[in-house]
């Protein structure tokens, strides 16, 4: 096992930082998921139009065209008129931040259980490990479906849906991080001189669960930036106006002989932001904790 | 990975114990499973509103809700639910006035279909580029391959169907863009379906064999006195094929339980396309139905994985 | 009293309702060698039929079938809705409430036994019945007796004028199976009275059905269809496209060009017979104010609609009937595009600072539905409304409609005959809805109920169009086209039945 109790973690973020830095996958993970994340963060200032801006005589104009009303469509035109260069910007805004906000409460959600699976004793860990297994026992989409199909679509069954499909993993990881870490000494010492379990996790623990955390987190933010495309696709995810990219390509779909453009090229926008999560969740676990390259 | 243990995946005669006990435990999965379809399918929508036109009256909804006894209570319809799932009566599809059962099975030879292939292009594509991209390590070509699994990996499987609609149905009229019924139309639904699993599978692969190519095997299979070639194949895929066999036996499990998205794309009929069918027209018993059997089929892929593991792994089999 | 003695079938037959629309007139008797010729044809209708039970389903891809295998007593087919009996040769009216129809002589089902006043009455007792599908249309019955084998009389608890307008859906069963096998039989095998008897199905691949060479009318052509469900509009054009259908429904607008460019095909269009109808709620504000609802009658761009997201494949629609339709009323509002009137108004019922309300919508209710809705609410964002659509699925749009749940919603109709069963059934009598109520437009259809005479009842009608126009009942926009892709082999024209232009048949209508 490599040591990773606090001598070891005292001097890992140098270590860390050159490792991810020499590896080129990593760099370009980075650079791509910072480009949409720049792209999200400005999407008002970086588009020429916004993304509700209908002109139904000028729909599904080719790009670097002229709409009827004289504006320039650099990446053509929807079904209705709108540019698609300002949707796909401000569908950046509209995937990325729901897709974050599920990782997060998915992701908050799992490690508290997690935490509390590891700590709680034998009833609770293996009840909240059933509750993983049964869960992961399921095609995450069609899951997804059936409680969008209960609750209805809204934006909070979205993110509901969101953080069911992370809380697992985050779960899972942050119980056995906490199973390793209980037996070592720093912990045991601690517990000894009679710091209470909250202290002990927020001191001990975290800080050396937070590498697998962190792998598990952005490993998890491709998948979910996917699946709220597919909802959004399937029409039960992001509603219209909102410019999501999954709908946008949906919207598309009809028109594939005429305007090939609409349903194309939100999936590049997809690929882009995707992959940018992957390279950068796979370049971070390799400088963090090779080890978990099996997970 | 899913971080169950293999378990004592013993040789077989205790063996044969050993999967009765599986199978044992397939039921409260799938009772737990069923159950919650069953709550879920029925917390909003009213499948009288749906079948019976909009001027029905109140008074007519329920009625009809009383003759297909959707009017007592949740756990008595469950418990009246169990009792047929017992008899191997899974219900009458509201929609086709058929056994559910029935619906959901006469979908299954399609998805199967597709599926299968997909799984077959996932194992010779995967295996084959995987060992291809070890063997000549850092050259251009494996660079090529891993570029290819980074992509295979973040594509939207909805765009890339659509993709080689538009490429390969629309621009060059090579295959048909829909349908079901001929080997030409099984393509590109089956490739798009197969690319996320390939990519995963050509990056195992690869992993796997290059942890074999620097290990501790080739030097004790050497001293065996084997040819090179033959014994990085065997020693090196085995080694692959541990992780490779885990998280397919995952992925079939998925693949199986209807792509849902791919049939959509290519209007496949399977069980992916019913089940959105059966959810959107709040047709329980198939819901029901379709649901149950996938945790049936997933709980007997996992088992059939852990006993692949029992022959793959002596090290996994001694213990 | 006098007025409503007596009505007699031939009082009937010199008032036909012309809602004759745009439909094109049938080609049919220019080419009969070559119809006569076709033995089979395939047809791709839009969806699985689900039972073939007329009490038990009453979806479309159903009633197609239905319209096949049985008959009802008195039909209204064609392009202009000519009444055509059936399964009942007359009737008359001894009282208002009280409807005796004389069946016809020598009619056998299709297993070869003779059809009575039995299975009549039969049919309508166990249409009353809770897990019908069409028990509505018999609520007003009171008695029905059978005066004699072939004489049927049916009475009712109202005065209602349009009955045989709105019984065109009840489709007779024979009691002999019906009873024997109940509805789960019967669905999937019917024994009928029509034209076509069914020889073959298999669910989710085909359904067979054969001439009827028994059938009163005598054998029909062609002999045998094949129908088939497929929901893909690609798949059912490729299937046209390669000569293995004859008729495919609904082909998309952006495919009209292609079947158009295919010398071998042919594209049939049914010009504005499908609109939706947004209804407001006029029970909640702001809708209560009929400025409001005439405000954002002036804020739409119909035209936009119907020239550029449906490519003209629709029709204009400032009221609840088509133009062309006798129930509309020439001299009613006519809502023509006016931002600055949408304004004034919005501003005099002191909504110049513009709200926002929730849009209920069922799923796939029209054609290119998202993309209309959201040129719509962009339009009446422009004057301050700021609309949010919720598109709900069928199952769970349904009772919040009925209920009254809603901001704003849509129901649809089609372009069918009677005027009272479009007004019953979109819910604008004070009796039976939840969000609008209109003395005036009540009493108006009272009056029709009563009146027997066509004519006279023509002019109620155009009266109660005025009165909903004017009363902006809902926001009126448009009315879909239905677009037919046809082999030329079998130059099928569209021949409507139940008084509804988008139902057809399939085979060739005899006189």
């Amino acid at each position: 096992m490599s040591p990773t109790g606090p001598t070891a973690a005292a001097r890992p973020s140098s270590r860390v930082v050159h490792a991810f830095l020499r590896n080129p996958q990593a760099v370009s993970g980075l650079a791509l998921f910072g480009c949409t994340l720049l792209v999200a963060v400005l999407a008002p200032a970086l588009a020429p139009d916004t993304y509700d801006n209908q002109d139904i005589m000028g729909r599904l104009k080719p790009p670097l065209s002229r709409g009827p009303d004289g504006r320039v469509y650099l990446l053509g035109s929807d079904p209705l008129g709108r540019d698609m260069l300002s949707r796909i910007i401000y569908g950046a805004r509209a995937s990325v931040s729901v897709a974050l906000a599920g990782l997060v409460i998915g992701g908050g959600l799992g490690s508290l259980l997690g935490l509390l699976a590891g700590f709680g004793g034998r009833g609770l860990d293996t009840l909240v490990m059933r509750i993983v297994d049964a869960q992961l026992a399921f095609p995450s989409l069609l899951l997804a479906i059936a409680v969008i199909a209960a609750l209805g679509t809204s934006l909070w069954t979205l993110l509901a849906v969101l953080a069911l499909r992370s809380w697992a993993v985050h779960a899972r990881t942050l119980r056995s991080a906490v199973l390793v870490i209980r037996e070592q000494e720093s912990v045991t010492a601690a517990r000894a001189l009679g710091a209470g379990p909250m202290r002990v996790a927020f001191k001990e623990i975290l800080p050396n669960a937070l590498a697998p955390l962190i792998v598990v987190a952005t490993a998890q933010l491709g998948a979910l930036i996917l699946l709220e495309s597919t909802l959004s696709f399937l029409g039960i995810g992001l509603q219209p106006p909102a410019p999501s990219w999954g709908s946008m390509l949906s919207s598309g779909r009809p028109y594939m002989t005429v305007a090939w453009w609409v349903a194309a090229v939100p999936g590049v926008a997809i690929l882009i932001a995707v992959l940018g999560a992957n390279l950068l969740g796979d370049g971070l676990r390799d400088a963090l904790d090779p080890r978990l390259k099996w997970s | 990975m899913a971080g169950r243990a293999p378990g004592a995946a013993p040789v077989l005669p205790a063996g044969l114990l050993y999967v009765l006990e599986r199978l044992g435990q397939l039921v409260p999965t799938v009772l737990t499973v069923s159950l919650i379809a069953f709550v879920l399918i029925r917390l909003s929508g009213d499948p009288a509103s749906l079948l019976l036109t909009p001027e029905a009256t109140e008074a007519e909804r329920r009625a009809f809700r009383d003759a297909h006894g959707l009017d007592r209570s949740l756990p008595v319809q469950y418990l009246v639910f169990l009792g047929s799932l017992l008899r191997g009566d899974l219900g009458t599809s509201f929609w086709q006035h058929e056994p559910a059962l029935r619906v959901v099975l006469s979908r299954f030879p399609a998805t199967l279909l597709l599926s299968a292939t997909a799984i077959a292009i996932v194992i010779v594509f995967g295996l084959a580029v995987g060992v291809v991209a070890a063997m000549f390590r850092g050259t251009a070509l494996d660079w090529l391959v891993m570029a290819g699994v980074g992509l295979g990996q973040s594509v939207a499987t909805f765009w890339l169907g659509l993709m080689l609609i538009l490429i390969f149905a629309v621009f060059i009229p090579l295959f048909p863009p829909s349908g079901y019924g001929t080997p030409a139309q099984l393509v590109l639904p089956a490739v798009t379906l197969a690319a996320y699993y390939v990519a995963v599978t050509t990056r195992l692969t690869r992993s796997g064999m290059l942890e074999v190519l620097g290990q501790d095997f080739i030097r004790t299979a050497r001293a065996k006195g084997l040819g090179e070639s033959a014994t990085i194949l065997r020693h090196g895929l085995r080694n692959a094929l541990i992780p490779i066999t885990t998280v397919l036996g995952l992925q079939i499990g998925e693949l199986l339980a209807g792509a849902v998205v791919t049939e959509t794309v290519f209007a496949w009929p399977g069980v992916g396309t019913l089940v959105l069918d059966a959810i959107t027209r709040r047709d329980y018993p198939v819901v029901q139905a379709t649901i149950v059997l996938i945790a049936l089929v997933f709980a007997l892929v996992n088992l059939a994985v852990d006993l692949v593991y029992g022959v793959l792994d002596p090290r996994v089999r001694v213990r | 009293m006098s007025d409503h003695a007596r009505v007699t079938r031939r009082h009937f037959m010199t008032s036909t309702l012309a809602t004759g629309a745009a439909l094109a007139a049938p080609a049919w008797a220019q080419a009969p060698a070559a119809l006569r010729s076709v033995e089979q044809i395939t047809v791709l209708q839009l969806d699985e039929v689900a039972s073939l039970d007329p009490l038990a389903d009453f979806t479309n891809p159903g009633l197609q079938m239905h319209a096949h295998i049985l008959e009802p007593l008195i039909d209204f087919t064609g392009p202009d809705f000519k009444m055509t009996p059936k399964l009942a040769l007359s009737w008359d009216n001894p009282t208002p409430t009280r409807w005796r129809f004389k069946l016809r002589p020598n009619v056998t089902w299709h297993d070869g036994t003779p059809f009575t006043a039995e299975d009549v009455k039969y049919t309508f007792e166990t249409a009353k019945g809770p897990t019908s599908v069409k028990n509505r249309y018999l609520a007003r019955v009171q008695k029905i007796d059978i005066l004699d084998p072939l004489t049927i009389q049916v009475e009712l608890d109202a005065a209602y004028a349009p009955l045989l307008g709105s019984w065109v859906y009840l489709y007779i069963v024979q009691k002999k199976t019906y009873e024997a096998g109940g509805s789960a039989e019967f669905g999937k095998k019917p024994v009928g009275t029509g034209p076509y008897r069914l020889v073959e199905w298999q669910k989710q691949q085909q359904l067979v059905l054969e001439a009827y060479d028994k059938h009163w009318n005598g054998p029909h052509t062609p002999k045998r269809i094949v129908v088939r469900g497929i929901r893909e509009a690609g798949t059912r054009l490729a299937e046209l496209q390669t000569g293995r259908a004859d008729i495919i429904f609904g082909v998309p607008i952006e495919m009209a060009k292609t079947v158009e460019s295919n010398s071998q095909l042919k594209l049939v269009v049914q010009q504005g017979v499908r609109p939706p109808y947004f209804v407001f709620n006029s029970k909640k504000p702001p809708f209560e104010d009929r400025r409001v609802r005439q405000a954002m009658n002036y804020a739409v761009d119909r035209e936009g609609i119907v020239k550029g997201i449906l490519q003209g494949y629709g029709e204009v629609r400032v009221g609840p009937f088509s133009p062309t339709q006798a129930a509309f009323n020439p001299a009613g509002p006519q809502y023509t595009l006016d931002v600055e009137r949408a304004r004034a108004l919005l501003k005099e019922a002191g909504k110049d600072g513009g709200f926002s309300f929730t849009w209920l919508l069922r799923k796939d209710f029209m054609v290119k539905d998202e993309e209309i809705m959201q040129a719509l609410a962009n339009q009446l964002g422009k004057v301050g409304i700021k609309v949010t659509l919720q598109f709900l699925e069928s199952s769970v749009y349904t009772p919040r409609y009925a209920n009254g749940d809603f901001d704003m919603a849509v129901n649809a109709w089609g372009k069918s005959l009677e005027a009272d069963s479009v007004i019953t059934g979109l819910r604008w009598l004070t009796e039976n809805s939840k969000f609008y109520g209109n003395p005036q437009v009540d009493a108006a259809i009272t009056k029709a109920r009563a009146t027997f005479g066509m004519p006279e009842r023509t002019l109620v009608y155009q009266e109660a169009d005025r009165l909903l126009r004017e009363d902006a009942v809902g926001l009126f926009t448009h009315a879909q086209s239905e677009l037919y892709g046809t082999n030329r082999r079998y130059p099928w024209q569209p021949w409507a039945y139940a008084g509804n232009a988008g139902l057809l048949t399939y085979y060739v209508p005899k006189a």
